[in-house]
């Protein structure tokens, strides 16, 4: 086993586990403290002890951080900066199995961002592509503008055939249009605060 | 909430020695690269919200069509210096089509922060700072992708922007143009007519001289989705204007006396409490300033007063 190092150490605002469902975040519990990084681990002060996630458990680093999270953080905290780091941990309902986790740490820009280039390259990245509400926002102005050709779309929102399908789906199953790409009066209302 | 830390992590108080985990580069190699990167993050973070730039720059840009002609461009200048100050690396266009560029960094620093990693692309600080140059410094949004690194065995780093073309319209066309989009000759002269017609074409939205079916798409989207042009200078005007008083002026002094006047004129300071005494004795060392020729002179005269 090899020898266990510091490349760094950092203070930070941190929640070490979560609560998230999708984009939302459920957890208000920052904690302040101090987080080494080491060549194994992420050390977080915690309480009157430590806990760890090795960077092997680190399945991706940096996914988007949704304006709803950044608000949250900025009422809280004070800063919208905000790294998310998605890891598994050991279950505590199946013996030998892992859960996924989630830790989220805010602070400084350019410490988040150092952190985040830092581990990106290490490991995990997330897939590099326009956000997909981005993509259904600028879908749902072509649709109401009258643009519903499949070709124009993709040229207009640089975006590939099946993540306009996703798109069109997703704007869909949110009943803001319908089968033939019509704006309902939900959709329409939604162009309205949008503009 | 705990502020305060319970005492050293395990990993410290364990006995040291052992060797480090990684393929190559020392652990001091990487303390010091952790370090490097924080000092770029730092930069960017100073320096990119002061890089806005007005569209009547970033269509200079965008009505480029050869390498040569964007790099003779003021922002395409500009977007290499903001990149070489914050410590990216000498960043160079390399490629290009319409709406696509493609830049390449030799011996890119950001490849230097990670001594123990090969064999893959490693620049996302460089990736990222791209990403919000073109998005915040240019409102134009976009893809960015490193497409080649050093650290993965390449001469040079590569990435490739990739312009969301309704982005780019919505910056680049000016009012002449959207008026020859609807049909209407704008007040300009024939050759300048012939000009926009041909930027048109190039990017799609005239075919043979007529709207094509990309043309009229966007002109029913643009219709609709009113975004305010925004009017200021753009950030290197001040940098300009200083290199300008610099060769004009024979010495020193005399340039250092017209940039300090020019710096003083464009950044009012807040009204301060003042020290009679003082305020009167930098007035005399201003009107000082004005009239002597060098800086030597200058500092003369400081002393005998």
């Amino acid at each position: 086993m090899a020898q266990e190092q510091g490349i760094a150490k950092v203070d930070l605002t941190y929640i070490f586990k979560a609560v998230m469902m999708g984009n939302s975040l459920y957890s208000d519990n920052w904690e302040k403290g101090v987080l080494y990084l080491t060549n194994l681990n992420l050390w977080f002060s915690e309480g009157g002890g430590w806990s760890t996630i090795p960077l092997q458990n680190i399945t991706m680093i940096g996914r988007e951080v949704t304006d709803s999270i950044k608000m949250k953080a900025q009422r809280s905290l004070g800063t919208s900066h905000v790294l998310i780091i998605d890891y598994v941990q050991a279950s505590s309902v199946i013996q030998g199995a892992t859960a996924p986790a989630v830790a989220l740490l805010a602070g400084n820009e350019a410490v988040i961002n150092t952190l985040k280039t830092y581990l990106q390259p290490i490991c995990g990245t997330p897939v590099k592509k326009q956000s997909l509400s981005d993509i259904d926002k600028k879908l749902l102005y072509m649709l109401y503008t009258g643009v519903n050709d499949l070709q124009k779309l993709a040229f207009f929102t640089g975006a590939d055939s099946q993540t306009l399908a996703n798109s069109f789906k997703s704007l869909r199953d949110q009943n803001l249009c319908d089968n033939s790409g019509t704006l309902t009066e939900e959709g329409k209302k939604q162009i309205t605060e949008m503009m | 909430m705990s502020n305060v830390p319970p005492g050293l992590p395990p990993f410290m108080t364990a006995s040291p020695g052992g060797l480090p985990p990684m393929n190559e580069g020392s652990f001091a190699q990487s303390m010091g690269a952790f370090g490097a990167l924080l000092k770029i993050q730092q930069n960017i973070s100073e320096r990119f919200p002061h890089a806005k730039v007005p569209w009547s720059e970033t269509r200079k840009f965008l009505k480029a069509f050869t390498i040569d002609a964007i790099r003779s461009t003021s922002l395409y200048n500009f977007h290499v210096k903001l990149f070489t100050d914050a410590g990216l690396g000498s960043m160079q266009l390399i490629s290009y089509a319409p709406m696509n560029y493609i830049f390449a960094v030799p011996n890119n620093p950001v490849c230097n922060c990670y001594p123990a990693l090969n064999n893959q692309k490693v620049c996302v600080a460089t990736t990222d700072a791209l990403h919000r140059f073109f998005t915040e410094g240019l409102e134009l949004e976009c893809s960015v992708e490193e497409i080649e690194c050093i650290k993965n065995g390449n001469q040079v780093c590569k990435f490739k922007v990739a312009l969301q073309p309704i982005s780019a319209y919505q910056v680049m066309l000016d009012e002449h143009d959207k008026m020859i989009l609807s049909g209407i000759r704008p007040p300009v002269d024939e050759n300048g007519l012939v000009e926009r017609v041909r930027v048109l074409t190039i990017y799609k939205l005239l075919d043979s001289g007529r709207l094509s079916e990309i043309g009229n798409a966007y002109m029913q989207f643009a219709a609709n989705i009113k975004k305010q042009e925004k009017i200021f200078d753009p950030p290197w005007k001040k940098q300009e204007e200083l290199a300008s008083i610099a060769s004009t002026h024979s010495t020193f002094g005399s340039a250092f006396g017209a940039m300090t006047q020019k710096v003083q004129a464009s950044a009012p300071l807040p009204p301060q409490p003042v020290n009679p005494a003082a305020s009167q004795e930098s007035v005399r060392m201003q009107e000082e300033a004005k009239k002597a020729d060098s800086f030597a002179e200058l500092m003369a005269k400081m002393k005998r007063g």
